[in-house]
């Protein structure tokens, strides 16, 4: 466990609030089809969490391309398509796909299946 | 924290803006949207077209806001705003 001083603890408080403003900013921008602003939104966010070493919430890393880092938007930018156990993105920019697995999700769903009894 | 000091670490772009005062008298007037922020520079998105509007020159006022705010106190990246800017 990091210890942060109360001090740096307001900072951050600053920082992530700073992280969720521009995060809708880039959606809104994308909305309009503007993806350089998007994107240049999304370098900003991503800055401001590396200098306060505050790792990205995973609603937001799910919106952009784990490889060029560009703002993704499912039907126009991207491809998001399921496959067995996880999420794929397909950034039409780069040209790569990202995977979201969802492990815990299934994990979480046998325990319960096992934990029923078999009538 | 104060107002302005919030104001002044916190997120800028998305924000209206007007120019009160300026060495430059071309651009006193200038208001809309913060659309960008660099270093030095603030771009002000209004109605016609885009606008580069040094900092250091200037003095804005955020009528959301309901503040003023000399322009030579956030001269800053963006990312070091929140700690650098006293």
């Amino acid at each position: 466990m990091v210890y942060r001083r109360k001090q740096e603890s307001e900072l951050i408080e600053i920082a992530i609030s700073r992280i969720d403003r521009l995060f809708s900013l880039a959606d809104e921008a994308a909305l309009e089809h503007n993806f350089e602003r998007a994107n240049r939104y999304v370098e900003l966010a991503r800055k401001i969490a590396m200098k306060y070493q505050y790792p990205l919430p995973s609603k937001y890393k799910r919106r952009i391309c784990k490889h060029c880092y560009n703002y993704t938007l499912p039907g126009v930018n991207g491809r998001v398509r399921t496959r067995k156990g996880y999420v794929s993105v397909y950034c039409s920019s780069c040209g790569k796909h990202s995977r979201f697995p969802f492990f815990k999700e299934i994990k979480a769903r046998r325990k319960k299946l096992d934990s029923k009894p078999i009538i | 924290m104060d107002k302005i000091k919030r104001l002044m670490k916190g997120e800028l772009i998305g924000l209206k803006v007007s120019v009160v005062h300026s060495k430059d008298p071309s651009l006193v007037g200038v208001d809309g949207k913060i659309v960008d922020e660099t270093k030095k520079l603030l771009i002000i998105e209004s109605k016609k077209n885009e606008k580069k509007v040094a900092k250091s020159i200037c003095e804005f006022e955020f009528p959301e806001k309901k503040c003023k705010l000399s322009g030579t106190r956030i001269v800053c990246r963006p990312e070091d705003r929140i700690k650098k800017v006293r």
